[in-house]
């Protein structure tokens, strides 16, 4: 009895923290989701699903699901592709030239390391169309200039890249720890097995051992991937008329910018119990299909 | 001997006591306002020994300066005064946070330098619920040097819509990097053309959408002639405002308040020069006005006594005049623009403030903010229309939709 | 010594004059080594005297820095392990953790016979000739696991294996092809005592059945003396002496391999002492095997007792001389033992001796 006594006093004042700081929000906020409550006023009415209806009903609602949709679309395979490309090329390379390729890690690792408010500053500069160095290149190949960040077919598309852009460095470093845990007597197996290639190397070993860290790295780059918002916020805020607009980018505007926090909380639960499936789908694959040991 | 010392100990106690009455106020944007707001509080203390003023950390920017007070009125903290966007004291107003100013607002008003223009821009239902502090309208900025170089000349610049459009093409041609004309597509620079034609957005009552009139249709058409016979390329807000600055935009429509920073970021290249945006109408001309209105918060008629002081001081001519010259605002007081005393040298040395402030005198009404919860909701959705209609869509049949989700969205049908 | 003159021609694969520089270290210094049909060669050494990299030249995993790699009378120093179609067996068994056993022990035979393309998956679906390979391969990889008792395991991802498992899933990848010879790193090292019995046993069967070519690298003695035919001892990257685990026991070469061989390090008295027991021991260090040392009272060589370790069937006991030369002996049986810190008198039967000239290397000398 003492024992148990002793057991709660311990577990308490975690629980209780855990109790008000996150799970009575989240339950606020579930509430929230069913009702038309204004920030700041003193009443809500409770309208059922109607903030989830319009979320998935109206043009703007669909727009920005699918606007979140085609951006993971495009930054997940390719983060993960260039990460996996870079720490390939580097791993190889800190064989023979150890210095450059500590120095170009750093570079790639750089994006990851800095402020995104900041790097979006200059990318607008980059992205300007008369101003910025980027279509001057453009010009000097002969290619037509883009505005990158104001015609509304492009700008998601730009967004996605600068979202590549900023993740390889990151994806970089995970897939290098990788690499260098797989046992090198693998690939002299391979060799003696009769893998010439390095290309049918990296089928056999390579890709194969690095499963469990690809997972791990996908993961990664979808939760932030469908999290989207810092370079929408910084530099379109979502348009031109809604071409850029995403989940959490709408999520914060509907909240804090029109103050409609019971459709906000409806996007927070759906944008949640979203996230929560991904993981759960991906846990699943994890332990099914990458579990060497 | 001892009678002298009682009265200065009755003199010090009656300043403690008067001194006692502390008003905070909360402000937004301290990048434009920090020091105005410190030079504000100094003077209005100089001249009210009995009021303290107190300052409360500002928030970054209008949107988030509203938020924190809502958030602070619902945890009973909210301070006894705020200055906010012209265009947000409705979202406080529609949570019955300010406090009505009518009672304090003397007989004459117009004799204090508040004209039927001025006050209309914190009236609603008839009701004043916050007085203006700083005001901006839209003007356009003109790059003389590109006018010159396209064959054009700053003396016969053109007065109206066609003439300017015609201008900008030949800007526009200058070269690859070289665009004529910029406006952005945003509610308030729509209400602007709008206004420019003599149109409304709404009903005075905001029972319905106006703006799928006649006039409309020409402010709307205008972003579209800009781009198909300006050439305008649809850069985005702050685009444009990189590119003015830089030299490579010949017009640009833009707010006053940002005369400012675009002398300093022209730095001499060229001389910005500002002027008023054409008027396109015989009457009814107005434009919508931007900037910052003060409200009261505080439900304490003590306090509310001394709130008012403060207010009629930083909205008075004393006031204004130190906002005009250290943020480039057009003042919110008559009395200010028309007695030379208080701020004839600074247009003397700064003739585009006049031409900005000036517009603001001759026009200057309210920027309406559409009613109810998706109020600012809808503002995104007219953005979008526009630039809908400048990249081509058709200007009737878009307008027209717009009116009607408006319509639905503001609950009007 | 007869093996290694014969002729090069017969011989399947050999080493000549290969070096080996990694930098400026040199792990092998100008080795010769050949690999006849049917021949079970041990690679023996103390860890880091270069017997892996000797076993990555030979499978091409490392190429020589000067010298040739011989395969059947054919220069393979500058091809990769695939031309030279050697099996090898790893001491981590380096088996693919995400494949199963069956799928384990048929790469190589997937990537000899199918192209990239008919390796995809799904290929056997489309085309009825990548189909046959793989009912082929699948063939071939039941009939050396059912001899390697895997059939049932088949299916089994490798970490569901025993050590033992796994490492007769190594060996099947190795045999599953038809190599031109089979090398094995520490085949052993990773087994209890038990199953290193049979292992062994299991081993020579394999290799009187396959007749390949099979060198074994081991720094276990007993391994290579009880499995080998002919035992090459590295020391330090070079090759101190090559011979049948009985020549190389009863005449080591040199003083180096005399004291590396033997369960029991041999005891080496230098010249002058060594007079004591041979009259040739006035020039020639004199080695002998502690069980050949006996306790006598006629010895001439007398030496303290230091330490007396009892051992079951046997006892050693550590002495010194009055030279300072430590020497052991094993004593077996009931014998009355001396007690530490007694001097005895040492004796040695002069066929139990071992000669060495002053640079360390074998000296006949006349009985």
């Amino acid at each position: 009895m003492r024992k148990h006594l002793t057991d709660l006093m311990l577990v308490g004042p975690a629980a209780i923290l855990i109790v008000v700081f996150i799970f009575m929000p989240v339950a606020i906020v579930i509430v929230l989701a069913f009702t038309d409550y204004q920030f700041g006023a003193s009443s809500a009415n409770w309208i059922g699903i109607d903030n989830f209806s319009t979320l998935f009903g109206s043009k703007i609602g669909r727009k920005a699901l699918s606007n979140t949709l085609i951006y993971a679309a495009i930054v997940i395979p390719c983060s993960v592709g260039f990460g996996l490309l870079v720490a390939i090329g580097l791993h190889n390379l800190s064989k023979t030239l150890p210095r450059i390729s500590a120095i170009l890690r750093t570079v790639y690792f750089l994006p990851v390391a800095a402020t995104m408010v900041a790097l979006a500053v200059s990318w607008q500069m980059l992205l300007h169309p008369s101003l910025g160095l980027i279509n001057n290149w453009m010009s000097m190949f002969g290619l037509q200039p883009q505005r990158w960040l104001s015609d509304r077919d492009l700008v998601l598309y730009t967004l996605a890249v600068i979202g590549v852009w900023q993740s390889v460095g990151y994806n970089m470093v995970l897939f290098l720890a990788g690499l260098a845990a797989i046992p090198s007597t693998l690939y002299d197996a391979a060799e003696v097995d009769g893998a010439q290639s390095g290309w049918a190397k990296f089928w056999i070993v390579t890709w194969p051992m690095l499963g469990p860290t690809t997972m791990f790295v996908m993961i990664v780059t979808a939760a932030t991937a469908f999290r989207i918002f810092e370079t929408v916020a910084a530099m379109t805020g979502g348009g031109p008329a809604y071409a850029s607009d995403t989940i959490v980018y709408a999520l914060y505007r509907e909240g804090f910018v029109y103050f409609k926090a019971g459709y906000a909380s409806a996007i927070t639960v759906v944008f949640f119990l979203a996230l929560l499936l991904l993981t759960a789908i991906q846990m699943l694959i994890v332990e099914r299909k990458v579990h060497y040991r | 001997m001892k009678s002298l010392l009682l009265s200065v100990g009755l003199a010090l106690t009656a300043t403690t006591a008067m001194a006692e009455t502390e008003i905070r106020v909360h402000y937004a944007i301290p990048t434009i306002w920090a020091e105005t707001q410190d030079m504000l509080a100094d003077a209005f203390m100089a001249a009210n020994p009995d009021v303290k003023i107190i300052i409360d950390g500002p928030a970054e920017g209008y949107a988030d300066g509203v938020q924190r007070l809502l958030r602070e009125s619902i945890a009973g903290t909210e301070p006894d005064v705020a200055y906010v966007g012209l265009n947000r004291w409705r979202i406080l107003e529609d949570r019955g946070l300010t406090q009505p100013l009518d009672g304090f607002l003397p007989a004459d008003t117009a004799a204090a330098g508040y004209t039927p223009a001025l006050l209309s821009l914190g009236q609603y239902q008839d009701v004043q619920h916050a007085l203006g502090t700083s005001a901006s309208t839209l003007v356009l900025y003109v790059n003389p040097d590109l006018v010159t170089q396209a064959g054009g000349s700053m003396e016969d610049f053109p007065t109206d819509f066609d003439g300017i459009i015609e201008l900008a093409a030949k800007i526009d041609a200058l070269g690859d990097n070289i665009e004529g004309i910029s406006i952005g597509r945003h509610d308030w620079r729509f209400q602007s053309l709008l206004g420019s034609f003599g149109g409304r957005p709404m009903l005075e009552d905001e029972s319905d959408i106006t703006f799928d009139s006649d006039e409309g249709m020409a402010a709307a058409g205008l972003y579209q002639r800009f781009a198909s016979e300006g050439g305008m390329s649809s850069l985005s807000e702050s685009e444009a405002r990189q590119s003015y600055p830089a030299g490579t935009l010949g017009m640009f429509f833009e707010s006053s308040s940002l005369l400012t920073r675009f002398e300093e970021g022209a730095d001499g290249r060229f001389d910005v020069t500002v002027l008023g945006t054409p008027v396109s109408a015989e009457e009814n001309v107005y434009f919508p006005t931007g900037g910052s209105a003060i409200v009261m918060l505080t439900d304490d008629a003590e306090k509310q006594a001394a709130a008012w002081d403060y207010m009629s001081f930083v909205t008075g001519p004393e006031g204004q005049k130190i906002v005009v010259e250290n943020t480039g605002y057009a003042p919110a007081n008559s009395i200010v623009l028309e007695d030379q005393s208080y701020l004839g040298a600074y247009y003397e040395a700064n003739p585009n403030a006049k031409a900005a402030h000036a517009q603001v005198a001759a026009h200057a009404g309210p920027w309406f903010s559409y009613p109810g919860p998706q109020g600012v909701a809808v503002t995104d959705q007219i953005a979008a229309a526009l630039v809908e209609v400048t990249d081509g869509a058709d200007v009737t049949s878009t307008i027209n939709d717009l009116a009607e989700t408006l319509r639905l969205e503001l609950g009007m049908k | 010594m007869s093996a290694v003159t014969q002729s090069e021609v017969s011989g399947r694969i050999s080493l000549e004059g290969v070096t080996k520089k990694f930098g400026e270290a040199e792990a092998i210094k100008n080795i010769s080594l050949t690999l006849h049909k049917g021949e079970f060669v041990a690679l023996l050494g103390a860890s880091g005297c270069g017997k892996s990299t000797t076993l990555r030249l030979l499978a091409g995993l490392e190429t020589a820095t000067s010298g040739r790699v011989m395969l059947n009378g054919r220069d393979v120093t500058k091809e990769g392990p695939a031309a030279r179609n050697i099996a090898l067996m790893f001491q981590s068994y380096a088996l693919y953790p995400h494949l199963t056993v069956a799928q384990n022990i048929s790469m190589p035979l997937r990537l000899g016979r199918m192209s990239a393309l008919q390796r995809l998956p799904g290929a056997g679906l489309l085309s009825n000739s990548v189909r046959g390979m793989q009912d082929a391969i699948a063939k071939r990889v039941l009939e050396v696991a059912t001899t390697l008792r895997l059939e049932k395991l088949l299916q089994r991802k490798p970490s569901q294996l025993s050590g033992g498992q796994q490492q007769r899933v190594a060996l099947a990848r190795a045999l599953v092809r038809d190599p031109s010879a089979f090398l094995l790193d520490e085949p052993l090292s990773n087994l209890d005592t038990q199953l290193r019995g049979d292992t062994r046993d299991e081993l020579r069967a394999l290799h009187r059945r396959t007749q390949y070519p099979f060198l074994l690298v081991t720094h276990d003695q007993s391994d290579a003396l009880s499995m080998a035919d002919r035992i090459a001892v590295m020391i330090d990257g070079q090759i101190a002496q090559l011979g049948t685990p009985k020549n190389i026991f009863e005449t080591p070469a040199n003083i180096a391999v005399a004291t590396f061989i033997g369960n029991h390090r041999m005891n080496m008295v230098p010249p002058g002492e060594a007079e004591l027991l041979h009259t040739a021991g006035g020039q020639c260090h004199v080695g002998v095997r502690p069980e050949d040392v006996r306790i006598s009272p006629n010895g001439k060589l007398e030496a303290v007792v230091e330490s007396i370790a009892f051992h079951g069937e046997e006892t050693i006991l550590r002495m010194k001389t009055q030279n300072n030369t430590t020497l052991r002996t094993m004593l077996r049986g009931t014998q009355s033992l001396p007690s530490q810190g007694q001097t005895v008198g040492l004796a040695v039967e002069q066929s139990a001796m071992h000669f060495f000239d002053r640079q360390g290397q074998r000296q006949k000398v006349p009985q």
